[in-house]
């Protein structure tokens, strides 16, 4: 499979080369106008995020006020108040913390096991076993949404987490990535040098592969933050008991029952549920857009 | 785990040089490599479990027709005669390329323009710019859909009255056909164009300056060296952005499931082929009633999954044709 793998070849083969040096006369005289379409976009990209500070933080009297008003009101408090009275808020923050952490907790451990074992260790049918694994990234399985749900029903799963957790936590693509990571960036001599200190297999793994993989791990985790904390799909096809609901669900639920009323109320909760992983791309900002291309098999 | 360099090579060091090597001696691959392969077994077990063996699960689901409660009824081949047939499945499938077409061709032209426009040496804020193009990423669809509703709301919502301002009728976004799948496809744009724009950043980065320094130098302009140098020297991330985003773009549910309220729209203008089969579940999240039916749901699971092969096995050609030329 040449596809997956094409971004990452391109990163690593641009790196040795110098430092471009592309002639900057030519630049100079459009210099100032390629700012024009970029403000453009970033107030047009922007706008929905400003929205919905705006609504958030007005009452709904506000909000249809003609003109409109455009400036962040005081409301804030109140409205999101009524979020926490109107819907299971907090249970389902906590609901969404427990199935994110729990989620990507296992599947960057399974990425991670599994990509330092394919990448430095030798085994009958090793290379076979990781063809096949590459060949299900290109299988679509998950369309296939009535079998498993009649088979999460029959293993009792139904209205509880097991389905959130369980059949992805370990991910071909993560091991995937993991496995590349681990053959550029741990080399056969500290893992020799580990064994002859009578490292076994696992404390080689922990002393020798995780610190190697930190930065990919670390990539890795804010992906599978950023993707199990908004599932939506299966969430919402299992739960059915309200306090077992997460985030995306709970909005939804509060978007029902305030959406023909109050929509800031709905806003309100909205944006308290977007501002966690907002913070957190923000702090990783660099590991995420650098792996990005990386990531994009998940698709 | 006690003596690791024994037990990884058993059979080089802790075993005494034996005149005539005994079978027993040798032990099979699986017992001498057991933690690798165990190491490595969560991602086949799984995989079987919840992806090979649902799609043959699905395949004999789709003989019957089952409501999920009273006893299923075998119907042989009824189940893919009605998806052939019955028209639903071939009005989800429009729903779904057009929605695809209309949201994917302008991500990614725009994400390729960002990306070049971002590229240029020395621009000053291309970090911010970036990031912020990116952020709609980590959003939840939810939070999307819950945003663009109240933009594109008839009466109060903002697009049309900054539209009345300058004296354009309010147009019935959610309540046309045609006006829900823009919708849907404005959110896709928003969501993804910064996605796919650090892939080309990252295509970008890897095309060798000197190219382009030998093309000024014989007088190409910008527009001319886009098209014969970075177009072409694009080719496979433009091609890897393709696959991934049919890929996804296909299985669209959430977009239109969660801006339509769970129903699917106008004359159905946003039911999609996974939203069809969701349907057909009858969980909670299918809003509009309809008699569910495993047999049937199953069945469109089944024809989903052909059209995606199909789909890959086109991008492939395609991949192979442009190779040649």
């Amino acid at each position: 499979m040449s596809v997956p793998t094409m971004p990452t070849e391109h990163r690593t083969r641009a790196t040795p080369l110098p430092p471009r040096k592309r002639p900057m006369t030519r630049h100079r005289v459009g210099g100032y106008l390629v700012h024009v379409p970029l403000l453009l976009a970033a107030v047009l990209f922007a706008f929905p995020f400003y929205w919905l500070v705006v609504m958030a933080t007005s009452d709904t009297a506000e909000i249809f006020a003609s003109p409109p008003r455009l400036v962040p009101g005081l409301r804030f408090g109140s409205n999101f108040g009524e979020v926490l009275d109107g819907s299971p808020f907090l249970y389902a923050f906590t609901n969404s913390v427990f199935v994110t952490v729990v989620a990507s907790a296992l599947q960057v451990f399974f990425a991670a096991l599994a990509g330092f074992i394919f990448a430095k260790y030798r085994f009958p049918g090793r290379d076979q076993l990781f063809a096949a694994l590459v060949v299900t990234m290109a299988l679509p399985t998950g369309v296939a949404i009535v079998p498993n749900f009649q088979i999460y029903a029959n293993l009792g799963w139904l209205n509880s987490y097991w389905p959130l957790l369980v059949p992805g936590a370990a991910s071909a693509f993560g091991i995937f990535w993991m496995r590349q990571a681990a053959t550029a960036a741990i080399p056969d001599e500290l893992l020799e040098a580990a064994r002859v200190d009578g490292a076994g297999f696992w404390r080689v793994f922990r002393h020798v592969g995780l610190p190697g993989l930190s930065a990919t791990i670390a990539a890795f985790t804010v992906f599978q933050v950023m993707w199990n904390w908004n599932e939506y799909l299966w969430p919402l096809l299992v739960l059915s008991d309200t306090d077992l609901y997460t985030l995306p669900l709970a909005l939804q639920l509060l978007k029902g029952a305030y959406g023909a009323v109050d929509y800031s109320v709905v806003m309100a909760g909205t944006l308290v549920a977007t501002i966690p992983l907002v913070v957190l791309f923000l702090i990783f900002r660099r590991t995420v857009m650098s792996n990005a291309s990386a990531g994009a098999v998940k698709g | 785990m006690a003596e690791p360099a024994v037990t990884t090579r058993p059979d080089v060091t802790d075993v005494p040089p034996a005149p005539t090597p005994s079978p027993r001696r040798r032990r099979p691959a699986l017992v001498r490599h057991w933690r690798e392969y165990l190491a490595i077994s969560p991602f086949y077990v799984l995989f079987t479990a919840f992806g090979l063996v649902p799609l043959v699960y699905a395949v004999q689901l789709s003989t019957i027709s089952w409501d999920g409660l009273s006893d299923p009824v075998f119907v042989g081949l009824d189940q893919f005669r009605r998806v052939l047939t019955g028209g639903e499945f071939s009005v989800a499938l429009v729903n779904t390329v057009l929605i695809f077409l209309m949201g994917q061709v302008p991500v990614v032209i725009g994400a390729l323009v960002a990306a070049v426009l971002l590229s240029r040496p020395g621009l000053r804020g291309a970090g911010i710019y970036q990031t912020l193009f990116f952020l709609p990423q980590v959003t939840s669809v939810v939070a999307i859909a819950v945003v663009f509703q109240s933009l594109f709301s008839n009466s109060y919502g903002i697009v049309n009255r900054l539209l009345g301002m300058v004296g354009v009728e309010p147009v019935p976004w959610l309540e046309s056909a045609w006006g829900v799948k823009v919708v849907i496809a404005l959110m896709i744009i928003w969501q993804t164009t910064g996605y796919f724009m650090v892939i080309f950043l990252a295509g970008l980065a890897a095309i060798d300056p000197a190219l382009h320094e030998s093309a000024t130098l014989d007088g190409a302009g910008a527009v001319r060296r886009f098209f014969h140098i970075t177009l072409p020297m694009l080719r496979p991330t433009i091609i890897f952005v393709m696959v991934t985003g049919t890929i996804s773009g296909f299985q669209l549910f959430t977009q239109p499931q969660v801006l339509l309220n769970g129903g699917t729209g106008p004359s159905d203008s946003g039911l999609t082929m996974m939203f069809l089969q969701v349907r057909y579940l009858g969980s909670s999240g299918s809003g509009t009633q309809v008699l569910p039916d495993l047999g049937y749901a199953a069945a469109i699971g089944w024809a989903i999954f052909v059209v995606l092969v199909v789909v890959a096995a086109l991008n492939a050609q395609i991949l192979r044709r442009s190779r040649r030329s």
